[in-house]
């Protein structure tokens, strides 16, 4: 478990953002989605101690988060939302002194600055100022500085804000890059569904401070692909007979439309060959499948929220 | 590394001593102090002061040098004793001045103008680390100029004169020390707080300057309206270097005559330095929560 929220409950300016947070995380790639207010910055702050838990305790990578923050704080890199640099300083050295501060010693963090800087892709302008960077460009330093002192987790605030669409892809493409060396736990913050869904495994969606869904989302994927519809043509009587003898729930929609819940065992393919079997024409096959929008859509639907 | 290989990687290699991460802030920063010749340049200067006093105290112990040089002795014309350190500590402190009104703001203003704490706090450093980093900064830079040369004078003219005046003359050794400490640490404290309520280079500075000059125009202003008829002057109490004055003649036991008594003084300085504290601790967040 790399994330653990046990009653976890905390209170800003007086007003409660997080509810009674429970739940352990274990997800590779856990994206963390909900509405404007939802909580999602609230929690990040949170898991890397910029606000104390007002309720219960949350632990990270099995430290909690009242007592074990320094040593939490060695393992995580925390990339924010917001702009965050200092002007006048060139990206290496600003890399390079971040990786100092999360324990690396000199040498060691000049060589890791180099080379993240190089895998984020501003090698070539690592000498410049940072204040001369374009948006896209302070995204990236601010993920070089996230993950140069090679941390166990990764938390990722908004990280395609403001980017273009090229700038968007190259983003992507490196949190996946990163997912995928298997040596990282990566938590992403994101009201853009598409961002979640393509690089997360996990969904965690907060609505009003409170955890509403959390769920895989191969899975989730999973368990709805077996929803078909379907567009006949012929006499559909005996092929919806054999069908059925297969195990699956057939209903008929006016004259050609047919909607199947398939069990486990039977594939597409055997639909075919019942469809061959009976000289029936499948002129349409959909698979009626959730997409991540479906799964936050009614989310919001499940309790009073904002949507 | 090579372009084939460049993706993520683990580090597992040794991690530095957590106690002394704040020194990370002091590296970096006095790097980039001295990377501006105006302020390396302004720095040597502060050291002629110290310079002079160190040939005076020679002169006045070499009368073959002085003769040499065609000189009448001047043993006699200036002594050296708690009042000749105090006017070279004096003259030091206000130098050291200028430096925390130059410094503070440049340490602290381009972190929070672009909101750099909240990498800075992610990292294993707490905001009084952070706090200690930079104002490790100042209290070093104005050592350098303040106590540091100052006591090295004192140690030469021991050597010099030799005999009991290093033990006759410790309380001024302490003097030299505490009343530096004093003074350097509210101004770095002071420095820092206002750098951090204004955000910018600029206003930091002035803001410096502000309060050294126009308090003290103030706090005279008030003592005429107020206490005119009075012993205990007390608007003198918002006049630092009055207030640090009185403390110094205190300690270097000069004779003097103050507007405020010797334990006011020192209160003054606490609070500011309380105060100095408190905005600090407001300021130096990670993100800022806004209430209500």
């Amino acid at each position: 478990m790399f994330i653990e929220l046990e009653h976890l409950g905390v209170k800003l300016g007086g007003r409660p953002i997080l509810k009674d947070l429970n739940g352990r995380f274990a997800g590779r790639c856990i994206g963390l989605l909900g509405p404007n207010g939802a909580g999602k910055t609230t929690l990040i702050h949170t898991l890397v101690g910029f606000h104390s838990p007002t309720e219960g305790t949350a632990r990270v990578l099995g430290l909690d988060v009242r007592t074990g923050m320094r040593e939490i704080r060695h393992q995580i890199g925390y990339m924010p939302e917001n702009d965050s640099y200092v002007a006048g300083m060139t990206a290496i050295r600003f890399v390079r002194m971040m990786a100092e501060l999360a324990g690396l010693p000199p040498e060691a963090a000049m060589e890791r600055a180099h080379e993240t800087l190089f895998h984020v892709g501003l090698g070539e302008a690592r000498y410049r100022k940072l204040g001369t960077y374009s948006l896209g460009m302070k995204q990236m330093a601010k993920l070089a500085v996230a993950i140069v002192h090679g941390p166990r987790t990764v938390i990722l605030d908004e990280p395609t804000n403001g980017l273009d669409p090229p700038g968007r892809q190259r983003m992507i493409q490196l949190i996946r890059d990163i997912r995928d060396t298997r040596e990282i736990n990566l938590i992403i913050s994101s009201h853009l569904l598409r961002d979640i869904e393509e690089t997360c495994d996990d969904v965690m969606i907060l609505k009003n401070g409170e955890i509403v869904v959390y769920c895989n989302l191969e899975e989730q994927r999973k368990a709805n692909k077996k929803f078909l519809q379907l567009e006949a043509r012929g006499n559909t009587a005996p092929f919806l007979e054999a069908v059925e003898k297969l195990g699956c729930e057939c209903a008929v929609e006016g004259n050609r439309k047919i909607k199947m819940v398939l069990p486990e065992t039977v594939e597409i393919r055997d639909l075919y060959r019942a469809a061959s079997d009976f000289s029936i024409q499948i002129r349409r096959l959909d698979y009626k499948r959730d997409s991540l929008q479906d799964i936050f859509l009614k989310a919001m639907e499940n309790k009073n929220g904002r949507l | 590394m090579a372009v084939y290989k460049r993706n993520y990687q683990r580090y597992d290699g040794p991690l530095t001593e957590t106690p002394w991460r704040f020194t990370i802030l002091l590296r970096y920063a006095v790097k980039e102090v001295f990377d501006s010749k105006l302020f390396t340049a302004f720095f040597s200067i502060c050291f002629g002061p110290t310079l002079g006093a160190f040939v005076i105290i020679y002169l006045t112990h070499s009368a073959a040098a002085l003769a040499a040089l065609g000189l009448p002795p001047v043993a006699a014309a200036i002594e050296i004793n708690n009042n000749f350190f105090m006017t070279v500590l004096d003259i030091q402190t206000t130098l050291a001045f200028f430096i925390a009104a130059f410094l503070g703001p440049n340490l602290v203003t381009p972190d929070l103008a672009n909101n750099a704490l909240s990498l800075y706090l992610s990292r294993p450093l707490t905001r009084t680390e952070y706090v200690l980093g930079r104002l490790s900064v100042l209290l070093g830079l104005t050592s350098l100029i303040t106590w540091i040369p100052t006591l090295f004078l004192y140690s030469f003219q021991a050597v010099l004169e030799g005999g009991s005046w290093l033990w006759d003359n410790l309380r001024t050794g302490a003097a030299i020390f505490v009343v530096s400490w004093v003074w350097i640490l509210t101004i770095s404290l002071l420095a820092l707080a206002l750098a951090a309520v204004t955000r910018t280079r600029a206003f930091g500075g002035i803001f410096m300057f502000v309060i050294f000059f126009a308090a003290s125009g103030f706090g005279n202003t008030a003592n005429a309206l107020l206490w005119q008829d009075s012993d205990t002057k007390w608007g003198s109490l918002i006049d630092l270097r009055s207030v640090h004055q009185t403390i110094s003649k205190w300690l270097f036991d000069v004779p003097y005559v103050s507007d405020v008594p010797v334990w006011s003084a020192w209160m003054a300085m606490c609070v500011l330095c309380g105060i100095s504290m408190m905005v600090l601790a407001r300021k130096i967040r990670a993100v800022e929560v806004v209430r209500g």
